[in-house]
């Protein structure tokens, strides 16, 4: 009997428990979901919403729905085909995808460097990496106007190595985007890289020459593989914010270039065309899903298919 | 010997690490086929000394040799020596077919090659029915046979093993350590085996190399390295002993005799052994089934002191005993066979004999 009232108690102590449990798990989450869906959710909707709508005389936005929006991105406007649009989609892809590459490249010895010092410099490495965060963008940007152009003297030193014809700056040009892209996203992929890199197994390294493997080899077969979700996740956070930057290619590109992210600003602001800049917006954000879901279906498909 | 017959020779191996010497001149060659144990306490330099082989560290002085050949030019990649590493360091992103293939891989052998070859050997080490998994999803004992079968695919001259059994529980390392002298026997690779176990050494090598702060103090078989241990570490790393000092009173015709705080003390004393003069310091090693004890005083023989039973620890087969002489306490270690010495306890008196046959003379100073 004792036994039996025992166990009642504990089902009456367990649902107890259980009703506490979701009351914590409302009022812990309950803000966080409400921030998200007041602050993210909603606004989002409105997007999609608005993005399907037409633009007035006088740049309000009212109906009819249409899908005009959309069929003006790809480029097909009122007065027929027009490729600006998806130019200056694949522009901004190709500028996001050639930071992130460049960003690799650069990232991969800089983290093994810091990687291989001494507990107490590698601190101060990874500080040195991110310092440059404290002045603002623009001031950077500006400093790299003044650093390539004409008469600089990274110019100068250009001209002696007969790189580039005399009186010819470096900026502007597609070179100045990429020198300033790459110093402004840097941080984003040492970041997390190095977080994997200074958890890489030696000893697999080891067993991988001892089997025969030479130096790339081992690199390809025995660190890659370690250093891989560092190196994806990197990627993304450069890749993605790279893609909708406009300062940058505007400041040292010569305002010439067109990007995603003044395009969307210029429809939001001076165009004065919401449902426009609110389709190209969604577009985006999908292509941004589409990447993030394609990695986590790579992901997920097994640790033998990383590469 | 001639010199095809050398796996291994090591000529004045010297590593240190910054103020760490952890090799100091040490040389000794390895028979091709054998199985040879280095053995200590860690940090003894014997894992450097395996990585020197396999070519993941360099010496700072010496020469090394590998099948008759200078490998201080051969990288470790190329050199004919696999390693069994202590923590296995399986490739976690590999299946277990995939490891055992690793190395065949790197060296470009056909696929079809490949196959039968890692099917072989998977069902040498009895893992046929694992190919598939990853390390991950393996025991620690199948982890050990992955590691040796990615090594010994390989067909290496040397395989090196570190510490493999460590990691181990105690019953699944006695079966191992007769799978592994099993395989050894059958592959006539030869085996150097890192371990700081004294008993899977003895059991297992043909000869072991006992380490102590990166020298080797003595390399022999086990049985001499137990009955005819030349130095005080030896004869304590090995079992235990009975260690006894005194000073040279006398030598005599194959004989010696020694002033100790147990009494003058006679041993067999050869000439081809330590050089003796009358006044020396010397230390004698006695190991504990040699000494036996009795309730009557023995007659006829020599060294026979007399003391008190201060321990007695039953252990099954055989009886430990400690007993003062004097100032000094001796170990001995007797079978239970039914003989007199099982009625003695506790405080009773008892004669020791310290056979002058079983004395062994130390090289210390």
């Amino acid at each position: 009997m004792i036994t039996v009232r025992r166990d009642k108690a504990a089902q009456k102590n367990h649902v107890h428990s259980e009703r506490d449990d979701r009351l914590r798990s409302t009022l812990t989450s309950g803000p966080g979901l409400m921030w998200m869906l007041c602050f993210l959710f909603i606004p989002l909707l409105a997007v999609v919403a608005i993005s399907f709508m037409t633009r007035g005389e006088y740049g309000e936005i009212g109906l009819p729905l249409t899908l005009d929006n959309y069929r003006r991105l790809l480029g097909f406007g009122i007065l027929g085909f027009d490729p600006l649009y998806p130019a200056i989609l694949i522009r901004s892809l190709a500028l996001g995808l050639a930071t992130a590459s460049i960003c690799m490249v650069a990232a991969l010895p800089l983290c093994f460097f810091i990687g291989r010092l001494p507990l107490g410099w590698r601190t101060a490495g990874l500080i040195l990496i991110v310092i440059p965060f404290w002045t603002n963008l623009l001031i950077r940007t500006y400093a790299w106007q003044i650093l390539l152009s004409p008469g600089g003297w990274i110019c100068r030193l250009a001209e002696i190595f007969g790189w580039i014809s005399p009186g010819t700056g470096l900026y502007p040009g597609v070179f100045a985007i990429l020198v300033g892209m790459v110093c402004d996203f840097l941080p984003f992929m040492v970041l997390p890289l190095y977080a994997s890199v200074e958890k890489i197994d030696w000893c697999l390294a080891e067993a991988a020459v001892d089997l025969g493997a030479n130096g790339s080899q081992v690199f390809r077969h025995a660190i890659l593989p370690q250093i891989l979700p560092g190196l994806g996740a990197g990627c993304i956070l450069v890749f993605l914010p790279a893609t909708g930057q406009f300062v940058i290619p505007d400041l040292l590109g010569g305002a010439k270039t067109t990007m995603l992210g003044n395009l969307i600003q210029q429809q939001f602001g001076a165009g004065r065309d919401w449902p426009f800049g609110a389709a190209i917006s969604f577009v985006a954000l999908l292509l941004v899903m589409a990447g993030l879901w394609f990695r986590g279906a790579k992901q997920a498909g097994g640790e033998g298919g990383l590469l | 010997m001639d010199l095809a017959s050398w796996a291994i020779e090591a000529e004045g191996l010297e590593r240190r690490y910054g103020t760490v010497e952890a090799l100091r001149q040490v040389s000794f060659s390895i028979r091709k086929g054998e199985f040879f144990s280095l053995l200590g306490p860690s940090g003894c330099g014997k894992t450097t000394l395996l990585r020197l082989i396999a070519g993941l560290d360099l010496p700072d002085a010496g020469r090394l040799r590998i099948d008759g050949k200078d490998a201080g030019g051969i990288p470790a990649h190329k050199r004919p020596v696999n390693t069994v590493f202590q923590s296995y360091a399986l490739f976690p992103h590999l299946n277990i077919r995939q490891n055992i293939a690793f190395g065949l891989k790197m060296k470009g052998v056909p696929s079809a090659e490949t196959r039968s070859r890692v099917d072989r050997i998977m069902e040498v080490v009895a893992i046929e029915d694992l190919g598939d998994r990853y390390p991950a999803q393996i025991s620690g004992g199948q982890k050990q046979r992955v590691a040796l079968a990615r090594a010994i695919v390989n067909e290496p001259q040397v395989l090196l093993l570190d510490e493999p059994l460590g990691a181990l529980d105690l019953k699944l390392r006695r079966q191992l350590q007769d799978e592994l002298q099993g395989l050894q026997r059958r592959l006539g690779i030869t085996f150097i085996h890192v371990t700081h176990d004294q008993e899977e050494a003895l059991v297992m090598s043909d000869r072991i190399a006992v380490m102590n702060a990166g020298r080797i103090e003595q390399l022999d078989t086990g049985r001499q390295l137990y009955d005819q241990p030349r130095t005080r570490f030896v004869a304590q790393f090995l079992g235990t002993c009975n260690l006894i000092s005194g000073r040279v009173q006398g030598i005599g015709n194959g004989v010696a005799t020694v002033g100790t705080e147990l009494g003058a003390l006679t041993f067999i004393h050869l000439h081809n052994s330590k050089t003796l003069s009358i006044g020396g310091t010397v230390h004698l090693a006695l190991r504990p089934e040699k000494l036996h004890i009795s309730r009557e005083k023995p007659s006829g023989c020599g060294n026979v002191f007399s003391g008190v039973i201060q321990q007695v620890i039953y252990g099954g087969a055989s009886t430990q005993y400690q007993l003062d002489v004097g100032a000094i306490r001796l170990h001995a270690t007797l079978m239970n066979n039914g003989a007199a010495h099982q009625f003695l306890h506790e405080g009773d008196r008892a004669y020791c004999i310290l056979a002058e046959e079983s004395l062994v003379l130390l090289e210390d100073e």
